[in-house]
């Protein structure tokens, strides 16, 4: 780094702060991970809170707040209140900040109730637990980075930008297009349940790769065609409630949305 | 009509010889190609066929069987870093760029090359496109039909120009055919392994592989009568029809030998705000935001216009811009789609006003 870019960068250091609610953190371990771009990351901006890399946190006003996890207890909701009043931008990031996750498999069918009780019984909680859901049930998301993990080449295209005050592009393109680009066959061709047509991409194509169908997880892309691709996925075999139950699987609400509606 | 070719017309011989070659020596050959640059051709890859950088001559695999992914890939790569950038302003990267020999090349690859060159290396010529294709020899190779060859429809199933050197399989032995300066210096360094004269019974045998390969083949389509029904059919309604089954997943522009659109972006430094990089990789008219302009404005917002823009391409507009549309009847929108839409679909479609039922 030349001189002059570090007298520039001292005096307006973006204040960046990375929380984690409900999840497995591994987005916040795969931001840590990119040995390449960390120390660059944490040169550019004054990261003010980060409890998985620093014990310190300072919750003060922020520039970007990174958010992992879904809210699934009342103090998690109160965090994220308070965490949204504090940060410019607040940037969603892995599946369960952006969709609710696994965790929020059968969220809105009104079993919660029962579910919690057949699996703890009658404890006292130190929090009040809530159903879990996404990031935006609870506050407004200004950007969303989807994945399980998120991609490290993705995150960091949108953190450079962000801290630099440039705007962020979409990447609006079914898992499909990196799949070919990946060089592998489709697996609708061999009548395999996949849901690459249905699922934005970004995430390099990582199941098909290994020849395992998309399961959704980057969530819905807006511009599938979920009525037909459903229609296709019948003519193989699978009946609509099973396939509705593997989106479930890892928190696809989004993508049933979608298919609620017919399209977009 | 011949197409002007910028690549090969300085190279290009006045009569081209045609030689022949036993098939024992043609291993020994190949190998000895690669003093004229890095020898890249079909292997296998997870169970499918990819051109890639060969490191041994034995992963070469010459078949009938086209890679799922055309050649385009190694003149116009999936993805790639173009430029770096900072505040004093920016440097491209060509190092991909090297010499290259590329073995194995069927006659609906070649065509779809001289496509690509009136596209890419029209003015402005695409810097990196160019140096690619200027670095690289084409060494063709012969292919029967398979189930989903449509080259005689194209009528591009033979070549006559395109290559540096062409095979022709004719079992115990090959006829080769030069096409350059560059495959007569290949030839001319072993050319203990050539027989410079092909007797009448040679001539014969490659008239009869002709009639043999022209009767092979399993399905046909109208293709020379698609640019006037494509224009009778611009307002038919079968388009919407294909756009209800459409899954707008992009394989077919990824896998057609002629799609060649791009986009780009840049990539921040996240150090410094005026450094970066502007990494460039394959797109297509089937996404979405690919007709999205400035101020929200999406041109070909519904999947029909957007169908409609990709066969107009492969079987109409190409005609006027190019001098003939952009299918060359390799068969990988048959092959590839989820959902049976293909030049032979859409074809049929227009013709009948039905859409082919599975």
């Amino acid at each position: 780094m030349t001189e002059i870019s570090n007298t520039k960068l001292a005096v307006a250091k973006p204040k960046v702060g990375i929380y984690g609610f409900t999840g497995c953190a591994g987005d916040q371990l795969l931001i840590i991970h990119t040995e390449d771009e960390i120390l660059n990351l944490f040169n550019s901006v004054d990261i003010r809170s980060f409890v998985m890399a620093s014990s310190n946190p300072i919750e003060e006003e922020l520039d970007v707040a990174f958010v992992e996890g879904s809210i699934s207890t009342e103090e998690e909701r109160e965090h994220i209140l308070k965490i949204r009043k504090r940060a410019k931008i607040l940037v969603a990031i892995g599946n369960c900040a952006v969709s609710g996750g696994p965790q929020a498999m059968f969220t809105g069918d009104n079993t919660f109730e029962k579910r919690m009780n057949k699996v703890y019984g009658n404890v006292n909680f130190l929090t009040a637990p809530l159903e879990a859901k996404p990031i935006d049930a609870f506050v407004e998301v200004d950007y969303y980075l989807p994945g399980c993990p998120i991609s490290a080449p993705q995150a960091f295209a949108l953190i450079s930008r962000l801290i630099h005050g440039a705007i962020p592009e979409s990447y609006p393109h079914p898992v499909c297009h990196e799949c070919k680009l990946n060089e592998n066959r489709c697996l609708l061709l061999d009548k395999i349940a996949c849901f690459g047509p249905l699922t934005m991409g970004g995430c390099g194509s990582a199941c098909p790769n290994h020849g395992l169908p998309c399961v959704g997880c980057w969530g819905p892309n807006d511009d599938g065609n979920f009525e037909h691709h459903l229609e296709l996925l019948e003519s193989f075999g699978k009946t609509r409630e099973e396939i509705l139950r593997l989106i479930r699987g890892y928190g696809g609400h989004k993508i049933l949305k979608y298919i609620e509606k017919g399209g977009k | 009509m011949r197409r002007q070719n910028h690549v090969f017309a300085k190279g290009k011989v006045a009569h081209m010889r045609i030689l022949k070659m036993q098939s024992k020596f043609l291993d020994v050959f190949l190998e000895s190609l690669s003093k004229f640059g890095n020898l890249y051709g079909p292997t296998h890859k997870n169970g499918l066929l990819s051109y890639n950088r060969l490191e041994n001559i034995s992963d070469l695999v010459i078949t009938d069987e086209h890679p799922m992914i055309p050649i385009k890939k190694l003149f116009h790569p999936m993805q790639f870093t173009m430029m770096n950038f900072d505040e004093k302003g920016f440097t491209p990267d060509y190092s991909k760029i090297e010499k290259r020999v590329i073995i194995g090349v069927h006659p609906c690859e070649i065509h779809s090359l001289l496509i690509l060159d009136d596209i890419f290396m029209r003015e402005p010529m695409d810097p990196y496109y160019a140096q690619l294709r200027q670095n690289s020899a084409i060494i063709g190779f012969s292919c029967l039909p398979t189930e989903n060859s449509l080259c005689y429809s194209t009528d591009t199933d033979i070549v006559e120009e395109g290559f540096d050197l062409f095979f022709v399989n004719l079992d115990e032995y090959f006829l080769v055919w030069v096409g350059s300066s560059l495959g007569h210096d290949m030839i001319y360094e072993r050319e203990e392994f050539f027989d410079m004269d092909v007797s009448h019974d040679d001539i014969q045998k490659y008239v009869k592989w002709r009639q043999k390969k022209n009767k092979m083949f399993k399905k046909s389509f109208e293709f020379d009568s698609m640019p006037d029904i494509m224009e009778l059919s611009y307002d038919s309604e079968i388009w919407e029809e294909f756009a209800k089954i459409c899954l707008s997943c992009g394989q077919c522009s990824m896998v057609c030998p002629t799609c060649n659109c791009y986009t780009v972006t840049d990539v921040f430094d996240v150090t410094n705000e005026t450094r970066g990089r502007r990494d460039r990789f394959w797109d297509s008219c089937m996404f979405v935001d690919y007709s999205l302009v400035a101020g929200g404005h999406n041109f070909r917002a519904s999947r029909a216009n957007r169908l409609k823009l990709w066969y107009g391409h492969k079987l109409k507009t190409f005609g006027k811009d190019y001098g003939r549309p952009g299918c060359v009847g390799c068969g990988r929108c048959v092959d590839s789609c989820p959902v049976d839409i293909n030049v032979l679909t859409i074809s049929e479609a227009l013709i009948t006003k039905e859409v082919p039922k599975k």
